[in-house]
């Protein structure tokens, strides 16, 4: 067994990250094993997104380390698939579909390599599975924002990312839009790859993922869905709801 | 019009020059505006365009070729965006604010101790197309070229560090250099087009050809494409008119583009609105 093979797709120790010096993290343990399906929640401001980008060198640690399959970010990152949130997307760019998809390859190519048949097939197979094949000519933009998530996980496999982040991505999805995209991290999950969701979205948390981390600036609680989501856990970290879990798995939040 | 009144200006070797070397610094400025024009990025193109004039006062200065002096401060500028920007963490705009604002102030204390250049540098300001020499031209070509090939060269990660750069840089791409690469090629570009509309009017041949197409379409480069053909006519056009009316070159190219951008403008608004008004009548 290769030391890949034994270490966590994550391991972040004792990390504490920020902007201009004020950190948003502190003091985050976290072991992500590989092939796991993780949510990361908490309220505004709590320091989910900055957690994603401290995975992928976006925001630099002040202390502590991250280890992705036991190397440094900065060489490992060829395996990950950031997707920011939609608002930080420039819908209206000039592109279509399948040029998105496409530029998973140009990133697993580099700065001077050149495409092949064999990338053109991954990028048709890419879209085969996200069923977006018959939008391959359209703008991104002109997509329905399920669609839309469908092509960058499709630009991720494409890319061949051993992990995927993915920053709010049910903002603006109706229910029906979340359940699918809900079921296509349950088959990435049977590929292989370990997907990581920062979500506000409390639905189907426990049915979904087989992880979550509850941060709150530090870390509030982590572990299973049913060991984490509980009462009091949620009162913690939403401070002013009292949120509660149905038989079905479902978590609500209630106002007080 | 007639074919005499069509060849009329080539009598002339400096009309030839002119055409010449301002149609293929409408075409380069319109490609390289493109993605000018897509990242919102017109204030650096006037930034760069102002700090090449600096360049080229220093350079008269010192005596050495303008157009050296030209892009060598148009590179501080765009190179020193992307330095400042990454080094102090200061926003993009802010930066450049900075640099632009700094250079320029360093070109007025440079015109003040050589009033003697104010020809040389007002032709610079306001461009001065008809008297593009033959050495120029070489210059505009080879510039032209080198331009071209960079854009075949990093087409596909020009667009990736423009769509989505945060996407590429999370997957360890270099989008610091790809991204310098595409303002180098932008400096370039300006620094040629200096010549022939100023550094005043310079921004509107990276801007409004660019901009006019992305009205007509929404793939990148059928947008080029429409781009560089909006510019050539406008450069021919503008050309043409200047010669029969004595009209200044360089703003003249750039009256002629505008127009072109308030017609399509126009065109596209009475289009949808046609198009609105057939779906409620049917």
């Amino acid at each position: 067994m290769t030391s890949k093979q034994i270490s966590g797709a994550i391991e972040i120790k004792n990390l504490t990250a920020g902007y201009s010096q004020v950190p948003v993290i502190e003091n985050v343990d976290w072991r992500l094993a590989p092939g796991s399906l993780a949510a990361v929640i908490g309220p505004n401001g709590g320091g989910k997104s900055t957690l994603l980008k401290a995975l992928v060198g976006l925001v630099r640690p002040f202390s502590g380390s991250v280890r992705i399959f036991g190397e440094a970010p900065k060489t490992a990152r060829r395996r990950i698939a950031y997707l920011a949130q939609a608002e930080e997307v420039d819908w209206d760019f000039p592109i279509s579909v399948w040029d998105v998809v496409l530029q998973g390859r140009w990133l697993r190519r580099g700065l001077w390599g050149r495409l092949t048949a064999d990338d053109r097939e991954r990028v048709h197979a890419a879209l085969a599975q996200f069923h977006v094949e018959s939008l391959a000519r359209e703008q991104i933009g002109s997509l329905s924002g399920g669609q839309r998530q469908r092509v960058f996980l499709a630009r991720a496999v494409a890319q061949e990312a051993d992990i995927i982040l993915l920053d709010e991505p049910n903002t603006g999805l109706d229910a029906r839009a979340q359940h699918e995209l809900a079921e296509t991290f349950t088959s990435l999950r049977k590929e292989g790859r370990t997907i990581v969701v920062a979500t506000h979205d409390m639905d189907c948390l426990t049915e979904c993922f087989d992880q979550v981390l509850a941060l709150k600036n530090q870390v509030v609680a982590v572990g299973s869905p049913r060991d984490v989501l509980t009462g009091d856990m949620l009162t913690a970290l939403f401070s002013r709801h009292f949120p509660s879990i149905r038989d079905t798995g479902e978590v609500v939040i209630h106002e007080p | 019009m007639s074919l005499e009144t069509l060849l009329e200006p080539f009598r002339f070797s400096f009309m030839i020059r002119a055409f010449l070397g301002t149609g293929i610094i409408a075409v380069i400025a319109a490609i390289v505006g493109t993605f000018v024009v897509l990242k919102g990025l017109a204030f650096m193109g006037d930034a760069i365009a102002h700090t090449a004039f600096t360049g080229s006062a220093v350079a008269l200065l010192l005596g050495v070729n303008l157009y050296a002096g030209a892009m060598a401060f148009a590179l501080m500028t765009a190179l020193g965006v992307v330095t400042l920007t990454r080094v102090s963490r200061v926003k993009n705009d802010t930066a450049l604010a900075i640099l632009f604002t700094g250079f320029f102030a360093v070109g007025v204390i440079v015109l003040s101790v050589m009033p003697g250049f104010a020809g040389d540098l007002s032709s610079l300001l306001l461009g001065s197309v008809m008297a593009i020499q033959v050495n120029e031209i070489y210059i505009i070509a080879v510039t032209a070229l080198a331009i071209i090939l960079l854009m075949l060269a990093f087409f596909p990660r020009f667009v990736m560090v423009s769509f989505d750069p945060v996407g590429a840089e999370a997957a360890g791409f270099p989008v610091a250099f790809v991204q310098s690469v595409l303002l180098i090629s932008v400096a370039a570009a300006i620094v040629i087009s200096i010549q022939a509309v100023g550094v005043v009017l310079v921004v509107a041949l990276l801007i409004t050809p660019a901009a006019a197409g992305s009205l007509i379409t929404k793939r990148i480069i059928p947008l080029m494409l429409t781009a560089a053909a909006i510019g050539l006519f406008s450069a021919v056009t503008g050309l043409y008119i200047s010669y029969y009316l004595a009209a200044p070159p360089g703003a003249t190219v750039v009256v002629v583009a505008t127009s072109i951008f308030a017609v399509i403008l126009l065109g596209t608004k009475l289009n949808h609105w046609l198009g609105k008004r057939r779906t409620s009548s049917g």
